[in-house]
Order: structure tokens, then sequence, then C-alpha cells
């Protein structure tokens, strides 16, 4: 029975609703770092990270003994634990108790491990009898009614019907039914990899499945039915309904469910999320899914797979399993114990046997023997550990004086110590990490410079730019600045010879304008884009016969290419490139097209279609199809004279089928005034207008406070990276553009900077370019720091006597930046020049085998917004977001707004996907590379089969197995007065809730007071600004 | 000059954050709706308190509203649609009479 169409958009939202917590995964074409709990920000950290830790399966925060080498290592003191404890116990109203300061501090430093296990069974009293070596009280008899909550919870509360058969009946369906799904997925999502695809996939998702469901000859091999599950109804909505009816799951609790089916897969439904969402997405246009097919296809193979087992009295339903709880509760106690991989290990064989043997009283008996076992058990191991720890602090006497109640207490606070304490940790680390940027952060005023510098640099705030920019300002009369990845200009760029647009901006952002790369050479007739053997190796590796024929023909070429990318990655790929096409010098279009032309080029499309339709449905030949005839025909179809009848004597047919054709160009083929509107509209998306560009420029300049002094070259230097067999290669991209380079991004802004009509706009509101300043676009490649200028051919020849002095500076930076970059890439720890160095980086982007070409945005641990001055002498060893921002020339504080709003936010997602990925690189980041294959085009899988991989690879987070991304929040460092910046943050939505749930640090420097505001805890803390901040001076005025 | 013909259909305003747009477009879609307008950068205040309108960057914070006239049939379903959502996220939704005189292009 179909649901009503008001129960099918229910069921619509309550899927919308479960999904939210999931993050959206971004083909990895275009990487985008992305807070893994994004969809839980509307929390604090500390609540979100307890309930994504559920939801996903992983740690939030490293094991202690991690922390514990950190404090080895010196990236945390002691001073900073102590401080975090003694705010802990303060909150906890707890500060008086010395003792128990004693237990947290030993734990913390000394111990390994945790000291408390969960008790299940036993209670504080089993615990006191162990400790003093009696036997347990036998009289505290277990309440089964206190059994059947725990069973309730665990079975239907806290998983899918599916693990509970799993937890009772030690099968291993969940993972079947989840490997069946990605299988589904795996079919439909492909773009392009495979080359026979999933049928009729033009219907969606869960019809093109359905179809090939109800024919599919595996399942049934596998003796799974389904077929009248997808009898009942054809859409997703009705199977859902079904499913959810037929496992008896009472409607209240359906939103919790579908998110728990859904996060149990959560790479591919971030991925379905994600390209739902992404309307203008071509695969989406061409073969649409959402999330509420996902649930229908999991509901209802989940409940083939159930009923399947439904013999024997297996519980498959929701009030199956309840009837179980409440009527067998002894035996299901059992079976869940048994399968849970937490029985007492003595005890396995006995409840194994008892269950086997089916006889009520056999069970019982081995029940109560068991419960009594367990809580021994518990009792024991929990009496231990906790004599263990009171060793490390001699006070095992006291433990074993303690009374019931108070052990009971001590236990109780060890645990809520130990469920807070990756907390405590992180915000000592942090602690450490704020204190030591402000000792170093300086507050001077900027020196007047008597001369312009040599040449002025823009570079994205990405924090490898900081080891560039750093080297840069050595080598010469250098000054830097920082401004987003993307120049502030969001561009929908079409480059030359493809068919589809690529927006060059933050995700958060759609572009409005067109940009498009033409050759500059002109129109030419399509030149052998390719050479002919790579044409011939291309087509064949699309072929389904190629197996077949390729090892015998071409294996040899491939194994040129193979042995040569292996042996001698470094000269083998410099003659490949020789041998491949250079790419033309290309003009970047980004004027608008007047009015006029936007016409004109309407008027010939519609021509051309009328030419070719008037082929095609009047049959006549190309020479009868005269200008004048088309024109008539154009001009009867937009409704501006109606010349049928005319038209109909100039080629001799009947006047009826003429308008009939008229009719048709209007309706079909859309030749009428609306359409040709909508047309017009697309076509004025192409490029910016002066006052636009003007605009653009003025944002960009004001932004980093550049708005006099213009140095005769301002680079705009944009950044990519260069690796080889790196699915992961678009996240060592810069994320402002999208996951792409900033090439594009930096020469649209230099060409608009440069147009005399702009520079005469900038001038009326107040920004003078001197005559004789030029902007350059030029890209740093992250993998080699190579600086590479482009659209040189634009200068102006009086400058070019400069570039020499240019490419040298730019040269020698480049070294020297990679000299102090690459010993932690490679096996020596130090090199004896530079330009071995640069060798290695090199080679790194080449080498095909090279799992971690660099360690991109690795150990980010800073974002500041301010002038350069503040941490112009002192080095940040690659770990800061660097925007330039000057107060002074922002008095309404939009500009800050603007900063915090976007560059902020997009800072924020990339530290916090290092930061999960760190913690808990198997649930939340995505694991080796080296087991990773490509799926689709857009994801990886780790091994055969397995749920599509979210965040980063190990081989980016950690070293050795070890953590090398410090994992810690955000320090974002505001250089403005304190009530200036106060006010931008609390002006925008976003980056308020962030402050204020502690997704990122927030400090203020106030250069006018000289007071540093730090903002912990829900409230603002002030120390004035000194070169060392001692820990007692801080404290006190923390206090007062 | 033609008769003009009234017919009475139901206006539904629904106000929301911004970045479910596509959310309730794809309510209004299944539920067979042929058309919508939609309001952006919208300010106001609620029970969770005012709302600012933000433009700039981030088109997502803001708050919207999206006009459809729907025949009576379908306001019922509509809502029954919305309401796991406004279960968990701030908006309204507002119905009223109104009449309009192309009913083909609803």
């Amino acid at each position: 029975m179909s649901p009503s169409l008001g129960q099918a958009l229910r069921i619509r939202a309550m899927v919308y609703v479960a999904g939210e917590p999931v993050p959206y995964f971004w083909p990895m074409r275009s990487f985008i770092h992305h807070n893994p709990l994004h969809g839980l920000e509307h929390l604090s950290f500390a609540e979100a990270s307890q309930k994504g830790s559920e939801l996903f399966h992983g740690r939030s925060f490293l094991p202690r003994a991690d922390y514990q080498r950190y404090l080895a290592s010196g990236e945390l003191e002691l001073e900073n634990l102590d401080e975090v404890l003694n705010e802990y116990l303060t909150r906890n109203q707890l500060e008086r108790d010395a003792d128990l300061k004693q237990w947290l501090w030993s734990g913390l430093t000394q111990n390994k491990m945790t000291t408390i296990i969960p008790l299940t069974l036993a209670c504080a009293g089993d615990v006191h009898a162990a400790l003093n070596n009696h036997d347990i009280p036998i009289d505290n008899s277990i309440d089964e009614t206190q059994i059947c909550e725990f069973l309730s919870k665990k079975l239907l509360q806290d998983q899918l019907i599916i693990e509970s058969l799993d937890s009772l009946y030690g099968t291993d369906l969940a993972n079947d039914l989840d490997e069946l799904v990605i299988k589904s997925c795996l079919d439909f999502f492909d773009e392009g990899q495979s080359i026979w695809g999933m049928p009729k996939r033009e219907n969606g998702f869960f019809a093109a499945w359905r179809e090939v469901a109800l024919r599919n000859f595996r399942l049934s091999l596998y003796g799974i039915k389904i077929n009248h599950i997808l009898q009942v109804d054809d859409s997703a909505e009705g199977i859902i309904a079904h499913v959810m009816d037929t496992l008896g799951i009472p409607e209240e609790h359906w939103v919790a469910y579908f998110t728990r089916e859904i996060s149990r897969l959560h790479g591919w439904a971030g991925f379905i999320r994600w390209r739902e969402n992404a309307k203008e997405y071509y695969w989406t246009k061409q073969f649409p899914a959402d999330l509420v097919d996902f649930v229908a296809i999991r509901l209802a193979l989940g409940l083939a797979l159930l009923q399947e087992r439904k013999k024997g009295g297996v519980p498959i339903t929701h009030t199956a399993i309840a009837q179980s709880i409440s009527q067998k509760t002894v035996e299901t106690y059992l079976r869940y114990e048994l399968y849970s991989r937490k029985i007492v290990p003595a005890q396995a064989f006995k409840v194994e046997m008892g269950l086997g043997s089916g006889s009520a009283k056999k069970m019982s008996k081995v029940f109560e023997t068991y419960v009594l076992e367990k809580r021994r058990d518990e009792a024991v191991r929990q009496a231990l550990k906790l004599k263990q720890h009171a060793a490390l602090i001699n006070q095992e006497d006291k433990l074993s004086g303690l009374s019931v109640d108070d052990l009971a207490k001590l236990i109780h606070r060890l645990k809520e110590f130990e469920r807070n304490e990756g907390m405590l940790w992180l915000k000592a680390m942090e602690s450490h990490a704020m204190k030591s940027l402000l000792r170093r952060v300086t507050i001077v005023n900027e020196p007047l410079r008597e001369k312009r510098p040599f040449v002025q640099a823009l570079f994205c705030i990405d924090t490898r730019s900081e080891r560039i920019r750093r080297h840069l300002e050595l080598v010469g009369d250098y000054q830097t600045f920082g401004i987003a990845g993307f120049f502030g200009v969001p561009i929908s760029f079409m480059e030359l010879g493809k068919g589809s647009e690529n927006y060059l901006c933050p995700v958060i952002l759609t572009p409005k304008n067109l940009v498009i790369e033409m050759s500059a050479l002109g129109l030419q007739q399509d030149e052998a884009a390719v050479t002919t053997l790579e044409k011939v190796m291309h087509e064949l590796k699309e072929s389904v016969l190629t197996p077949f024929v390729t090892v015998e023909a071409i294996g040899l070429l491939f194994g040129f290419d193979m042995i040569g990318k292996t042996i001698a990655p470094t000269i083998y790929s410099r003659w490949r490139q020789q041998v491949q096409p250079h790419k033309n010098r290309t003009r970047l279009l980004l004027d608008k097209i007047t009015r006029e032309q936007a016409d004109s080029i309407i008027r010939t499309v519609q021509r051309a279609v009328i030419i070719k339709t008037v082929e095609e449905e009047l049959g006549l030949s190309k020479e009868m199809i005269k200008d004048c005839l088309v024109g008539d025909l154009r001009a009867s179809a937009m409704g501006q004279e109606n010349k049928t009848a005319q038209i109909a004597t100039d080629i001799n047919l009947p006047e009826e089928k003429i308008a009939l054709f008229v009719s048709r160009l209007r309706e079909v083929y859309r030749i009428n005034p609306q359409f040709s509107q909508i047309q017009l509209e697309h076509l004025g998306r192409i490029g910016f207008t002066i006052d636009e560009q003007a605009n653009f420029v003025s944002q960009a300049l004001t932004a980093i406070g550049l708005t006099k002094g213009f140095s005769r070259f301002i680079l705009l230097v944009g950044h990519g990276s260069t690796s080889d067999n790196n699915p992961y290669e678009s996240a060592l991209d810069c994320g402002a553009c999208g996951g792409n380079h900033g090439l594009v991004n930096a020469r649209v802004i230099a060409q608009m900077g440069n147009k005399p009509e702009v520079r005469a706009k900038l001038r009326e509101q107040g920004i003078e370019i001197a005559h004789d300043a030029w902007f350059v676009p030029a890209i740093h490649n992250t993998t080699t720091d190579e600086i590479k200028v482009h659209d040189l051919d634009l200068i102006p020849p009086s400058h070019l006597v400069y570039l020499d002095r240019l490419r040298n500076g730019l040269g020698a930076a480049s070294r020297l930046c990679a000299q102090e970059r690459i010993p932690s890439l490679s096996a020596s720890s130090t090199l004896e020049n530079p330009a071995a160095a640069y060798e290695i980086a090199q080679r790194n982007s080449m080498d095909w085998s090279q799992v971690r070409p660099e360690w991109g945005l690795s150990r980010n641990a800073y974002f500041i917004i301010g002038r350069r001055t503040i941490t112009q002498d002192f080095s940040l060893e690659g770990r800061a977001f660097l925007h330039s921002y000057d107060y002074q020339i922002d008095p309404k504080h939009r500009v800050l707004e603007n900063i915090l709003t976007g560059p902020l936010v997009v800072g924020q997602w990339i530290n916090m996907e290092h930061y999960f990925s760190v913690v808990d690189n198997e649930h939340f980041g995505s694991s080796s590379k080296a087991y990773h294959n490509v799926v689709g085009r857009f994801g990886v899988m780790s091994g055969n089969l397995s749920d599509l991989r979210t965040g980063l690879p190990s081989q980016t987070v950690l070293q050795d197995g070890l953590p090398y991304h410090q994992p810690i929040r955000l320090i974002t460092l505001i250089e403005a007065p304190f009530e200036h910046a106060l006010a931008a943050v609390e002006a925008v939505v976003s980056v308020k809730n962030l402050v204020r749930n502690s997704w990122i640090r927030l400090v203020i420097t106030d250069p006018v007071t000289n007071k540093v505001h730090i903002f912990d805890e829900g409230e603002w803390r002030v120390i004035p600004h000194e070169c060392s901040i001692h820990v007692n001076q801080y404290e006190e005025l923390a206090i007062s | 000059m033609k008769n003009l013909n009234f017919s009475p259909l139901k206006k539904l305003e629904i106000i929301l954050e911004g970045e479910h747009r596509g959310f309730a477009t794809d309510v209004l879609d299944h539920a067979g709706v042929k058309g919508y307008t939609i309001v952006n950068n919208l300010s106001g205040k609620g029970s969770q308190g005012f709302h600012e309108g933000h433009l700039m960057f981030n088109e997502d914070d803001v708050l919207i509203m999206i006009i459809a006239a729907v025949p009576e049939e379908l306001v019922n379903p509509i809502l029954q649609g919305l309401a796991p959502f406004y279960n968990v996220h701030s908006g309204v939704v507002f119905i009223s009479d109104i009449q309009v005189t192309r009913l083909v292009k609803f």
C-alpha cells in the first residue's frame, strides 16, 4: 500500500534531518578539507566531540600515552597541565580535595593507562571487598529488571535491528549489508571509470537499483529473497515505510534509526548528500540520487537479510526483540555476553554449552553462576588497577582503609575525570601554544620607508606561504602580504578546450561571473591536441578488449613508461614533458560583452538552429535555405511579425504546415522571447563590469592594508602543488580556490589591476596606484617551492630590465625554503646546500611512488590576522595562516568581517580535518594510502571493498605511526583594538558561534592599550602584553 | 478584453535558514508544486533571538522566505512534510487564502 503524499513527504524530511550530522564529501578531484563534525557545530566542541565519537565510533582525543609524549618533548609543560587541572577541580568544587588532586595528577603524568574500567554488574561494595581481599558479598543479588533495562538500551536503543541480531547470534549481517550497499553504490555512482554502466540510471538511484535487484541472480545465489519486499511499492518512501512498519519500530525513533543507518557508511552518505545538493554537478543532472534512495536500499536489503534468518524463533523485529528481553531475559543476556567479546573468559565454554542445550533450567543455572563470576571478575580487576594507581602515590593503605561510600565517591570522581581527560590535555597544549606565540608577537609601529620596496608580493594565507615569505623577505627588499588564495574574486572558470565550468573560490560561495580562457593565437583549426602515440594509448585504455590485446601489443610501451618513472623519475619526467605539446599562450576574457554582442551571439545561435531544423523537418536542401527565409522564420517565431503566408508562397508549402513549424520552433526549439532572455542572462554572466573589477581590486588591496606606496612589481602569488599518482593531489592545492591551484585567480586580478579604466576608478576611491606599478601573476609550487611568474608578455618594456633581479630573488628564496623544509621529509636530517634540497623537492613532485610529496598543511596551529610587522622577526615554522590586515584603514570593521567570514572559516575546516584525522586516523581519517583504490573517479576506498574513505591519509598526519600534526584547535589572533575586533566577530554569525562553542581559540591583541584578551570557557580574560608571561602572573590577573 | 476569472488558492510562506533552501524546494517539487518565489536576506526575531541578515561572503547564513501558491489539497501534505524539519530547526510557515487569475500556472 503506497504511502500518502503527506506521509511520503514526512519520510523525506525525516531522512533529511537524520542525515544532517554526516558531513559532505566532495569529489576528490577538488578535495575540500572539512570539519568531520560540521553537522554538530551547533554544539560546543566538548559536547560535539562526545556525540561525534558515538556516531562515528571514533576517538576524539589522542590516547593518554601520546599526550604524555608531548609532555616529554616539550610541546606541553607541567605548568600548563597544572593550570587546567586546577581549573577542572575548581569548576567541580573539588579544589580542596588534595588527595584527589594527587590521584589525578599521578594518573595524568605517570600512569600510561586509565584506571577505571566499566562496571556493568559490580558495585562499589564489591570493589571494596576485593580491595580487602574478601570475597564479594553474595547477598547482593542482581535484579532482573536491571538486566532488562541494560539489554533494552543496548539492543533496542543503541543499535540497528541487524546489529542487535549480530550481538545475539554472532552473525556478521551488518557487515554483509554494508557490502551489498557499497556494491550498489559503486555501480550507480561511477563517473566514467568503468566501461559498462548500470542501466537506466537516469531514472534515479532507487529506481535503477530496484530494476536490477528484481532480476539479480547473484542475490538469490546467496539465498536472499528481495522481490516480495520490492513489489510492495516502487517508490523509495514506500519501501521505507513498509520496512520500518515490518520491523515494528515506533515512529518517534525513526529519525534516530535513520541516522544510525546513514552513519554506518558515512563516506558514501556524505557523498550522496553533497551530490544531491550540487544541482549544477554534471552527474547529478544525468543520474539523480538522494539520501532517501540510499536509506530505502539499505532498509530493503537489511530486511531481506533479516528475513533469511527468521527460522527457529530468531527475533527480527523490534517487538520480537523486546519480547525476548522481557520473557527470555536469562537467555538473551547470556547470548549478548557471549558475542560481545566482553564475556568472562573462564565462563565462555559453560555459557556456550548452556545456550546450546536449549533448556531453560540449565540456562538459569549457568546464568546464576555467570553473573556472580562477572561481578567478581569486574571487582577484582578494578581493585587491582586502583591498587596500582595508589602505589604511585603511596596511598595503598589509605585506599584499603576507605569506607564503601568514600570508595564509591573516589571511583565516581576518577571516572568523571577520565571521561573529560581529553579536553584537559587539549586545553593544556593550547595554553602552551598560545603563550609561546604571545611571547614572540611584537607590537611595533611600522617604520616609515624612505623608498618603496623592490617588490610587493601577495601570498595565500596557506601555512606553507609563511616559509617562503620569510625567506623572500631575507633575500632582498621584498614586502609580503597574506590574502585568501583566490584574491577575493570568486570566478567560474571555463578552461581552454574544456566544456564545463570550474568554480575557483571557497566552497561556501557560488561565483556569479564566468571567465573564459581563449588561445592567444586566435581561433584556429583543431590542431593535433595530442601526439599520435598518446591518442592511441588513451583510446586503447578505454576499450573492453584492451586487457586481451594490450599486454602483447602495447605492453612494451607501458612498461617503458613504468620503468622510466621508477628508475629515474626526474630525468624521465623532464623528457616526457618535452615530448608532450605545450599549451599555447592564452588570454582570459573577463570584460563584459556588450548588449549588442550578446544579441548578436543569440541571433547567430538561433539562425543556426533554424537552418538545421528546416533541413531536417521541412526537407529543404542547403541551397534552398536563403538568408531572408531564415530571417522571416525567426521573426515569426519570436512573435515580432507574422510572415507565415509569405514563407508559404516562397517555398511552396501549405500555410498550415508553416504555422505548425513556426510553433514548433517556438515551443520545442525554444526560439522565443522568454528563452532568449534566459540566454541573455547566461551570457551576461561572462566577465565583470569595470565597476565590479575596481571593487574587487579595491577590496583586495584594502583587506591587506596596501593602499599607497606601490612597488614597481606587485606579485600576486597563487599556489598549487604537483605530485604523481596521488588521489589526494587536490588536497595539497589551494582550498580557497576550491581545491584548485590559484594561478587563474592571480591572472584575473592582475589583469583587472593593470587596466587603466580600473585604476582611474581606484583613484577616485583614494587608492593611487603609481603609473609604473605593474601587477604580475605568479604561482608558488608548494612541492618544489618554485615560484613561476606568468603573463610576462604583458609586462611593459620598461620593467624588463628588472626581471633578472626578480627571478634571482625568487630562485634564491625557493632554494632556501626547500632547504628548511626538506629535512622533515627525507631520511637525512641535514643537507649540505640548498641546491641538494631543491633537487629532492623536484623529485618528490615527479615520483609516482612517493606517498608523501609534501607535508601540506600538517602542523597548522595559528591563524593570525594583522600586520606583517607583528610576526616578521620570528619563525612560525610553517604553522600559521597569515592574513594581512590593517585596522587603521578599516574604521567600520567591514574588511575584518570579510576576513572572518571567509578565510577564517576555511582555516577552521582545515584545522579540524587535520585534528580528527590525527586523533583517530582509522575512523576519521582514511588510513594508509598504500591500500587505497580509486572509486568511480571521485573517491577512494581501502582494500577490496569498503566505505568511501573520508579525511586525510595517515601519511599526511602521522610520521612513523606517531602524530606529526599536533591536534589543537585553531588559535586565532586578531591584531586590532578590542572593541573593534569584538564587534566584527559578533557581526558574523558563523564565527560568533565558532568562538562561543570553542571550535577556535580566539585571542585579541590590542595595539592601542597593549593588552591581550583571551576568550576561554565563555568569558574574556585580560592580560597585559609582555615579552614573557609567567604562570602566577597569568593566574592572578585571570582571577581579577 | 477577456474576463478575469479568479480562482482561490492557498499561499504558503515558508521562512527558514538559507542553508536549507534545497530541502524546502525539494519538498515543494515532490509535492508537485509548479513554481515558487524565493525572497533572500531576511532578518528577524524568533525564539532563538535576533537573526541578522549577512550577505558578502557566506550566502548560507541568512534567513529566506519561499512563497508558493498551492491548491488546498496540497497544504496538509506539505505541512506534514515540513514538520520533522521544524522539530529541530528554526522558522515558521504561514498559510493564507489568496486568489489568482491564471490557474493554469499553479
